[in-house]
């Protein structure tokens, strides 16, 4: 092993465990001013990264769990816009979130949020090019989701939580429940949005990429013969959900 | 676009002011792994930020003085942000940041020993060959001190210089943390720096912290630079000339209009400096 090596890999050792090795207390202080670096910056970008759940449990309750997290899962690349995926799930055997049964699915929907504001660039299906097409070439349409494109089923109102954490107007009252949710999250001119669907439209979604429109939409109405199909798919796709047809 | 003089940290919370900013000399540092994510509303505004003005895209993740080679795909990542911003500039840090697959947000210290040299030569070649252009490296803030240096720094980077053809990118906010935190002359430092390599300056605000009785100096980004920091600025700029001249700050991030008192006061010094030396010349001739 050469010098170099067995210099940083006695150094690595030192900057994420729990507790500083004894050392000379020069040495100690400075390795201390690493550790707070190397510390806070990780927590910083998961702060970034789960604004709602920052906002839900405080700063001091999420620094404990962003150690915890940044201890047993350190970053394996040097983008931390990406640092952090797992961060929800972590959340959900993290002993002290056990009393809110919610946070990892706001936390979940926080990281799809995420993934939607960093998704590659493409141009969404619009309504005009919709239109191009005859009902039936429109039923064997391979319908594709647009790259930032994500949906979320919650349990325990993680939907209705996080949108009350994250709307510009928290005057309005929250109703918990533990009714299921579903959202969808969209980029529209490079805007992240986050809108409340259905169980059925959740379903329409979901379907996209798996089969043609047509064999959604009969699936859909054999569950329900009222079940809005044009309307359903208006709404996705002013909502920038699909991606364009390839030509 | 005019030469670029005095730039400054670009801060997406002040997109709009730096997009419309029309100091001339003007220009932006990114760093460049935020840039590295596929798309969406960062990188439009990156585009729409290198179409008005010059940017040097400052690396923190190539990790060149690790034992292992820099990693093929953060370089060709890299390129990527160097190219698509048409950048003026490209720099790294002499320092560290992985080790067996983790990385983390710091830049780490290590023995400048001949053993290292030779490392970091061989990176900084791998770097500088994948990249197509000069790497400029930008020396450390230290804090640990290390009885195991067969190098001093300035003696390092020369080596470094000679062997690979890299510049120097020179942050003064970090030789005097550094020189106040480990030793040494902050001065004495900055006159022993090649002046042909040096192709850009960094300043940038500290704070000092205590822990059981020792103080250390801490390059936060976080604060106004200091008197003692904008004289070695001009120490510096009167023996070596005008250089591209940054105004980092990453943290306590006040109004644009703040940070742009500081880029000016940059800017005149640059400007003043230049033509002293201008009349001095005449006078010698």
């Amino acid at each position: 092993m050469s010098m170099l090596r067995n210099f940083q890999s006695e150094f690595a050792g030192y900057l994420l465990s729990p507790r500083l090795a004894a050392m000379p207390a020069r040495e100690a202080a400075a390795m201390n001013v690493y550790r707070n670096t190397v510390m806070k910056g990780l927590i910083d970008v998961l702060a970034a990264n789960y604004p709602t759940v920052l906002k839900l449990v405080g700063g001091e309750w999420f620094n404990g769990a962003a150690t915890e997290y940044a201890r047993s899962v350190p970053p394996g690349s040097p983008v931390l816009a990406a640092y952090g995926k797992d961060f929800w799930h972590f959340l959900e055997s993290f002993p002290p979130a056990f009393d809110l049964p919610y946070l990892s699915e706001v936390a979940r929907t926080d990281w799809l949020w995420i993934e939607s504001y960093f998704a590659p660039d493409a141009t969404a299906l619009s309504a005009s090019m919709l239109q191009t097409l005859s009902g039936e070439q429109l039923m064997l349409t391979p319908l594709a989701l647009h790259a930032a494109t994500r949906v979320i089923a919650c349990n325990y109102s993680a939907v209705s939580i996080w949108q009350h954490n994250r709307s510009d107007n928290p005057d309005i009252e929250l109703q918990v429940s533990d009714r299921d949710e579903f959202a969808l999250i969209t980029r529209i001119s490079n805007v992240v949005q986050l809108q409340r669907l259905d169980a059925q439209e959740y379903a329409f979604v979901n379907s996209i990429g798996k089969a043609t429109l047509g064999e959604t939409a009969i699936m859909l109405l054999e569950q329900d013969p009222q079940f809005p199909v044009a309307n359903t798919l208006a709404k996705l796709v002013n909502s920038g959900c699909f991606a364009s047809l390839s030509s | 676009m005019t030469h670029p003089t005095a730039g400054l940290g670009f801060k997406p919370e002040h997109f709009a002011d730096a997009l419309s900013c029309s100091a001339a000399g003007m220009w932006y540092e990114i760093h460049a792994e935020n840039y590295m994510v596929a798309g969406g509303s960062r990188m439009a505004m990156l585009d729409a930020l290198s179409e008005q003005h010059p940017i040097s895209v400052h690396g923190v993740g190539l990790s060149l003085a690790s034992d292992d080679e820099p990693d093929q795909q953060h370089l060709l990542k890299l390129k990527h942000v160097v190219d698509r911003t048409e950048a003026f500039i490209v720099s790294e840090h002499l320092a560290w940041n992985k080790w067996q697959g983790i990385h983390v947000p710091d830049l780490l210290p290590f023995p400048r020993t001949s053993d290292a040299l030779h490392v970091i030569v061989r990176n900084i070649d791998i770097a500088q060959n994948t990249l197509q252009r000069k790497l400029l490296i930008e020396n450390p803030s230290l804090y640990l001190s290390l009885a195991t240096h067969d190098w001093s720094e300035p003696d390092f980077l020369k080596e470094l210089v000679s062997r690979t053809g890299c510049g120097l990118l020179v942050d003064v906010n970090n030789v005097f943390v550094s020189t106040y935190n480990v030793g040494g002359d902050a001065q004495d430092y900055l006159d022993q720096l090649p002046i042909d390599a040096i192709g850009e300056i960094h300043l940038a605000g500290h704070v000092s912290e205590s822990q059981d009785a020792i103080e250390l100096l801490i390059d936060n980004h976080g604060a106004a630079i200091c008197d003692e920091v904008w004289k070695l600025y001009q120490h510096l700029i009167q023996r070596i000339g005008s250089r591209p001249t940054l105004i980092e700050r990453d943290t306590d991030i006040p109004a644009f209009d703040e940070l742009l008192g500081e880029r000016g006061y940059a800017a005149e010094m640059m400007n003043s400096t230049a033509i002293n030396m201008e009349r001095d010349r005449v006078h010698a001739a």
